[in-house]
């Protein structure tokens, strides 16, 4: 079988930076060419003479599938442009900015007979995985807590990419809670194996009041059948904390209780002025493009659909509306 | 000088928490104890040598060699004990939670201040050496202005089917028993009450939904437009929770501090299984800290400085678990009234 021809479209996603080397040398993939022509071209031109591949303004259908890093209020009108021409969907998240974007994506997709797929990390990371089939053998028992942390660093920080669009409240919208937040609504939908039914969020700009966007929140979400989750999000790790993202999920049931303090394995690192530990294998981005490429080669539905995205994307709003509101609301 | 102290309750915190300390300090001397249950009570004394056991409270109240008692009973009798040890002319040190309810709690703060004895609440996460220290980095500007602060306690109570810790309207559940020590925590590093409160709580062991005392609770305390506060606390977490039992994170606009159980315990020891050894026989409370309460309220009295936690700091913790309390029944955000 021949390998997934596969486009970038678009260079703002931080993701795309990992994403195209491992693409340009999947087994299974080849890299057609990355177009890009905003305020990342530089960027991609760079990435794309680094792996030999053409670096273009427009994306062509000259491939079998794309995976679109633009910012995502740019989405629909790719899907909507690529899709109809029978090329599958790699989304980064969030799918969309609104419900109403996300469900044309997912309808167009749809329409269309491709497959949409939208990556999360804590899907592909070793620990939430394992404490996943551990719930799903009923080891746990029925779920009754979830406590969820998920923050990061001002994406800002990250090197080599102009992320500023996810601090620009029209081209982001959503602060830090949504940004690295949507990583685990997702993750909570998945591990509680239900739908939200009503939810309760303080989101606020409080640790870094020079932005224009929100950078931290709390949600609680109440579960159908019962469980209730927390989840705190946003970018609350100062530029010095030894990690890029702090991730834990404990997850509590009936039958025991489960946790994962950091979802990377780590080397660690110390110079004069500071410790880092960085992450040595990201597993999670192995798992998200090896399971889009699997389900466009053998033609199934991809572990992450563009209804979970769209899902996620739904309890995001809702977290947001709740917070203006100062009330829970009804998902 | 040593403080001669009366002890009102032989239960749980004291036998864990307040028995180590009264071996380990001169500051305070147990003269006389009583229990409800008289065999208890006995036990009690004979666990400290010296103390004679009284029948009841108003006997032990009256008693002559006295300075003070403690009330280490169930939390909704704190109150009617308190004002009864305060009106007899005793100094009173009071377990945690001061009271079932805010009303009750303002009703022992008012004999204190008409008998002109000194009240102080168990509170003891100001005397543990973790918060202090977490709290002199906050002081200290290390972090910049708190934007968010969260603290969960977790474990699994294994306190009896039917015992007042499940009853509603004698504990108050997880709720206020273990949500107390949160909310001060939050008005100690604050310096304010938040503006409102919104609570989901669980009833989900047998023993909880007996007694109708919720065993989870998460409560969001809204502390302006750029601060929140997050209180999470659960006995239903399994009985082998122990090394994670507790989660301090405070985050600021120049930085982040935090602070884990699991980091805590001094030893790893691997045989069979593997197994943390307990920083101290109470998860909560590092093995020195009810000594430096009780010190503290001995050397208190002696010298008549104010204690490091007030009535009124008191009084607030439980203002912030009441109004959590009533969002919880009403499924709304709810105000905190002062």
């Amino acid at each position: 079988m021949n390998p997934v021809r596969i486009g970038i479209v678009g260079f703002d996603h931080p993701h795309a930076l990992r994403f195209a080397p491992m693409l340009a040398a999947h087994r299974h993939a080849s890299l057609a060419w990355i177009a890009e022509d905003g305020v990342n071209a530089g960027v991609a031109q760079a990435m794309a003479d680094r792996l030999g591949v053409p670096h273009a303004r427009e994306p062509a259908d000259d491939v079998d599938a794309v995976y679109i890093a633009t910012r995502p209020g740019l989405h629909r009108g790719v899907v909507e442009r690529l899709a109809p021409r029978g090329i599958h969907i790699l989304c980064d998240k969030p799918i969309a900015l609104t419900a109403e974007d996300g469900h044309a994506i997912v309808e167009s997709a749809r329409g269309a007979g491709v497959r949409l797929m939208v990556p999360f990390n804590p899907r592909g990371q070793d620990g939430p995985r394992a404490i996943k089939e551990r719930i799903d053998r009923g080891e746990l028992g029925e779920i009754r807590l979830v406590h969820a942390v998920k923050v990061g660093k001002v994406p800002l920080t990250i090197p080599g990419i102009d992320a500023s669009w996810l601090v620009d409240p029209t081209e982001g919208r959503f602060g830090g809670f949504g940004d690295i937040g949507l990583h685990a609504l997702d993750a909570l939908r998945w591990l509680i194996g239900r739908e939200a039914r009503r939810v309760y969020a303080r989101i606020h700009r409080g640790v870094r009041p020079d932005l224009a966007v929100d950078s931290i929140g709390t949600a609680t979400i109440e579960w159908d059948g019962g469980a209730v989750s927390t989840l705190t999000a946003g970018w609350a790790n100062p530029d010095g904390f030894p990690t890029f993202l702090d991730a834990r999920f404990e997850v509590v049931g009936s039958k025991g209780a489960a946790r994962v303090d950091h979802p990377y394995q780590d080397l660690r690192v110390a110079d004069e002025t500071r410790s880092e530990r960085l992450a040595a294998a990201r597993t999670d981005a192995v798992w998200n493009l090896d399971s889009f490429i699997d389900a466009v080669r053998r033609d199934v539905e991809p572990p992450i659909t563009g209804d979970d995205g769209l899902r996620a994307l739904e309890l995001l709003l809702a977290c947001y509306r709740s917070s203006e509101l100062g009330e829970e609301v009804a998902i | 000088m040593t403080l001669r102290v009366g002890v009102v309750g032989a239960g749980n915190i004291f036998e864990r928490g307040y028995v180590p300390a009264f071996r380990a300090t001169d500051a305070v001397r147990v003269t006389a104890i009583c229990d409800l249950d008289p065999g208890r009570a006995a036990a009690g004394a004979a666990l400290l040598g010296s103390a004679r056991v009284a029948a009841s409270h108003a006997e032990l109240f009256a008693f002559e060699d006295l300075d003070a008692v403690f009330i280490l009973t169930p939390t909704h009798t704190h109150a009617d004990l308190t004002v009864a040890a305060l009106e007899a002319g005793r100094h009173v040190l009071c377990e945690k939670p001061m009271a079932r309810s805010a009303a009750d709690a303002r009703r022992m703060a008012a004999a204190a201040e008409r008998t002109g004895r000194r009240l102080m609440i168990g509170h003891t996460r100001r005397f543990d050496d973790r918060w202090i220290a977490l709290r002199e980095q906050v002081t200290a500007g290390r972090i910049g202005e708190i934007a968010y602060l969260y603290r969960s306690e977790h474990a699994f109570n294994g306190a009896p089917d039917g015992g007042w810790q499940w009853r509603d309207d004698q504990s108050g559940g997880v709720l206020w028993d273990v949500g107390v020590h949160v909310t001060e925590l939050f008005h100690w590093f604050l310096g304010e009450l938040p503006r409102a409160a919104f609570t989901k709580v669980l009833h989900a062991r047998p023993e909880s939904q007996a007694g109708g005392a919720p065993d989870a609770a998460i409560v969001t305390f809204d502390f302006g437009e750029a601060r929140h506060a997050v209180l999470s606390v659960s006995w239903i977490h399994p009985p082998g929770w122990g090394p994670f039992y507790a989660t301090t994170e405070i985050v600021g606009t120049r930085g982040k501090l935090e602070s884990f159980d699991r980091d805590a315990h001094p030893a790893l020891v691997v045989g069979d299984r593997a197994e943390f050894v307990r920083f101290s026989p109470l998860l909560s409370a590092l093995a020195n800290t009810f000594r430096a309460e009780v010190e503290h309220f001995a050397s208190s009295i002696e010298s008549g400085t104010p204690f490091v936690v007030t009535v009124d700091d008191a009084i607030a913790a439980i203002d912030m678990i009441e109004a959590a309390e009533r969002s919880a029944r009403s499924g709304r955000t709810e105000a905190v009234d002062s």
